[in-house]
This record gives C-alpha cells, sequence and structure tokens, in this order.
C-alpha cells in the first residue's frame, strides 16, 4: 500500500461528504455555498500535495511494525470498543463517551497515543445501525490504528483528520463485512 | 436556529483553541473537555436542540485540533467555526451514524478556511 493511496482515500471521504451535501441540498443558494466550499477545499488540497509530496516521496512504503505499534493498534481497538459500550450499553449518548475517553486518555498517556485513542474512540460513537456490535467497533479501531501508523503526514496539523480516519476505517470495515455477512 | 448553530460552533472552536494554545494543555484533553462540557451542559440549557448544539460543538472542538504553523490566530478559528457551523447545516443528511462524521466535517472547514486564506493572498 503506498501512502498516495491514503491521500486518495482521505480526499475520497471528504469529496464524498460534500457532493452528497450537494445531491441532497435543493436550494439554489446552498447549492452555490457547497460549491464554493468544495472549490477553496480543492484549492488548500492542491496545496496540502506539495507540502507532504517530499515526504511521500521518501518514504513510499509501509514502516515496519515494531512493538510500540503492536500496542498502539490494541490500544485504539480497545478505545473503540470502550466508546461503544458507553455510548450504547451504558446509554451515555456518543459525545459523552468520547468526551469521557478523551478526558481519560489524554490524562493517562502520552500525547502522541492519547491522539490515536481519542481518533479510535469517534468509531465508538457510530450509531447500533452502522456499528452493530462492540467486537465491531473493536475490530474498525484495530483497522483505524493501523491507518494512522501509515499515514502520519496525511492532513498533519489541520483539525478533522482523526474524524477522516474513522469515517474511512469504518467504510471499509462495512464494507469487507458486507461481502461476508 | 442558524445563528445559535454558527455561535455554538465559533465558541467551541475558539475555546478549544484557546486551551490548546494560551493554557498550554493538549489537543486531545482540550477537545474532550469541551465536548464533555457541550454534551452534558447544553441539553440541559437548551431542552429541544441542546443535543443538536452539542453536536455541533463536538464538531467545532475537533476542527480547532490544528497546528499553530497552519492557523496562527485565534480569528482564524473564529472563521474555521463558522465554515464548520455552516457545513454541519447543509451536511445534516449525510454519513448521519458513521463515527468521525463530524470530523470530517471538521477537516473540510479547516481546509476551506486555508483555500481561502490561500485565494485571498493570491487575488491581494
Amino acid at each position: 500500500m503506498k501512502k498516495q493511496n491514503f491521500f486518495l482515500y482521505y480526499i475520497l471521504i471528504s469529496l464524498s461528504i460534500l457532493l452528497l451535501a450537494l445531491r441532497n441540498n435543493q436550494g439554489l443558494i446552498n447549492k452555490v455555498i457547497i460549491l464554493g466550499i468544495i472549490s477553496f477545499f480543492a484549492v488548500a488540497l492542491w496545496d496540502h500535495f506539495y507540502e507532504i509530496k517530499s515526504s511521500i516521496n521518501r518514504e513510499n512504503t509501509l514502516r515496519k511494525i515494531n512493538y510500540e505499534h503492536l500496542m498502539l493498534v490494541l490500544g485504539t481497538s480497545f478505545s473503540a470498543a470502550i466508546t461503544w459500550y458507553l455510548n450504547h450499553s451504558l446509554g451515555l449518548g456518543p459525545i459523552i463517551a468520547n468526551g469521557i475517553v478523551g478526558v481519560l486518555v489524554a490524562l493517562l498517556f502520552s500525547s502522541k497515543k492519547a491522539g490515536a485513542f481519542y481518533i479510535a474512540s469517534f468509531i465508538g460513537m457510530s450509531s447500533q445501525g452502522i456499528v452493530t456490535s462492540m467486537a465491531m467497533a473493536g475490530i474498525i479501531g484495530l483497522f483505524a490504528g493501523f491507518v494512522i501508523i501509515f499515514s502520519q503526514e496525511i492532513y498533519a496539523g489541520v483539525g478533522g483528520k482523526g474524524g477522516t480516519i474513522a469515517v474511512l476505517s469504518t467504510q471499509i470495515i462495512r464494507l469487507i463485512m458486507s461481502l461476508f455477512v | 436556529m442558524t445563528i445559535k448553530i454558527l455561535l455554538v460552533a465559533v465558541l467551541a472552536t475558539s475555546l478549544t483553541y484557546t486551551i490548546i494554545f494560551k493554557l498550554k494543555k493538549g489537543p486531545v484533553l482540550a477537545s474532550a473537555l469541551v465536548t464533555l462540557t457541550s454534551g452534558l451542559l447544553l441539553p440541559y440549557v437548551f431542552p429541544e436542540k441542546g443535543v443538536l448544539l452539542a453536536t455541533v460543538a463536538t464538531a467545532g472542538s475537533y476542527a480547532a485540533m490544528v497546528s499553530k504553523d497552519k492557523f496562527p490566530r485565534l480569528l482564524d478559528m473564529v472563521f474555521v467555526g463558522l465554515i464548520c457551523g455552516l457545513v454541519f447545516i447543509l451536511t445534516q443528511e449525510v454519513f448521519v451514524g458513521v463515527g468521525g462524521r463530524l470530523g470530517s466535517i471538521a477537516a473540510i472547514s479547516c481546509f476551506t478556511w486555508l483555500g481561502i486564506k490561500k485565494a485571498k493572498n493570491k487575488v491581494l
């Protein structure tokens, strides 16, 4: 898997949201606003591509997995599963569940790990119709952990990178599971 | 309601940004605190639309998890917050229930503001 692919997947997630919004909104003004957002979004993405291009060219293949990475991936899996449990099993709702997990990981772990676990926690915010069980949240969290490790430079320094990873992971695992279940 | 959504989004981005860079707390703690507080408070303050506003605040708090190189001023966050509120309103029916949707909205908002700044610098 090449890093360019991750960049394309990220763009695909962001653009699909905007294009679906363009389709769903009926009013002319809303459509014009969305088209404006798409235009400026594209300008910034073009700039971002040149910003990270050197790092993509420098390190074009997957990094090797080490012990620290394995712990991180396990942590993201637990974080997603725990958030799902707080959200659905305890009925706290997605926002409070995410907030509790976020505060805990920020206080207990280093900033890098806390960031990864917080990202995974977004997966647990999914509705039960999308992520049907705690185990599924854990599997998606596991996958998200790998995405986090292998796409560090992409969307770096921009708020919402984690959400894009969470949507990407959730949609890919749902797609894979729909083929077998 | 539109005004409330935009206001909450701007408040959430500005507050999270202030906690990260002025109070020197990490981005995760800052965002989680704003998310948790809005999730607990807003449904009580606004019984009808509190959950929706808490969701907006959550998206705003994600949007403020930025680097200072790209977003050096608090004013950047005010505009990111406005765009975030706007994108939230326009994408309310997209990817509903998918975890990370709010973060994706945040990313779109941040990139859009960066794009506007870039275009402004080229034109002016």
